[in-house]
């Protein structure tokens, strides 16, 4: 298993709640390469994550399955991606304070997107979630109106937008 | 798949009949067409979602 240093954690706007170091409320995850085409990331989460006493909120489930999914998007086909569906399956909930483990990998693609799925499991194997995401390349208009990307931040980052999925 | 393709009822069976066998552990032979899935060695509600979950990811389909 390898470490992955994501490349885009020094980029001065960026605050991602799922993987930023920056970011003092977010999630801080961080991600291994498996083989196989897959990523790993292995949490515990804190009671500041909890619905439930000691249970961990469906929602972060949701944002800890998201950023895996995109990262490998990311890291994979060097693109941005905008999740526009996310389906998250919760066959059995997540403790406070109990390591998990998830992976994520790439399941087929075209018309414009690519699925993903990404399953997380707990130290015994047992798969406890099982998600599958679909997601949309994003365009450098989008770039510039939701990240307010322009000027050198633009250049430096504009090979990740753009990118056309099964498409002439 | 695609909506594209068309659903084969003995490949839909033969799909499904591997995804419950890997979850119980059992071999695929013992596994009948028409058996009630809860009355498998080993089968339990945790097992049957996972196995409702890898349908619903085979057949792009939502239960």
């Amino acid at each position: 298993m390898t470490a992955i240093t994501l490349p885009w954690l020094d980029e001065p706007k960026f605050q991602c709640f799922g993987c930023s170091p920056r970011n003092h409320i977010g999630l801080a995850l961080t991600m291994h390469r498996v083989g196989d085409g897959r990523i790993r990331s292995e949490i515990t989460f804190s009671e500041n994550y909890a619905s439930y006493p000691g249970v961990v909120h469906g929602g972060i489930v949701g944002v800890l399955v998201d950023e895996i999914m995109g990262d490998l998007l990311a890291l994979d086909r060097g693109m941005l991606a905008f999740s526009t569906t996310l389906r998250t399956k919760f066959l059995m909930p997540l403790r406070v304070g109990v390591p998990y483990t998830a992976e994520a990998r790439i399941s087929k693609e075209g018309a414009g997107v690519v699925m993903t799925e990404a399953d997380v499991s707990s130290a015994d194997g047992e798969v406890h979630v099982m998600a599958n995401g679909t997601y949309q390349p994003i365009r450098s208009d989008q770039a510039k109106e939701f990240m307010g990307l322009d000027g050198a931040d633009y250049d430096r980052l504009h090979h990740y937008f753009d990118h056309r999925i099964g498409q002439s | 798949m695609t909506t594209s393709e068309t659903l084969d009822r003995t490949e839909v069976l033969t799909t499904i009949r591997g995804f419950v066998a890997t979850e119980l552990g059992l071999p695929g032979a013992e596994i009948g067409d028409d058996v009630p899935l809860k009355e498998l060695a080993g089968a339990d509600s945790i097992k049957m979602l996972r196995v409702v979950a890898q349908i619903e990811r085979r057949y792009d389909a939502e239960f």
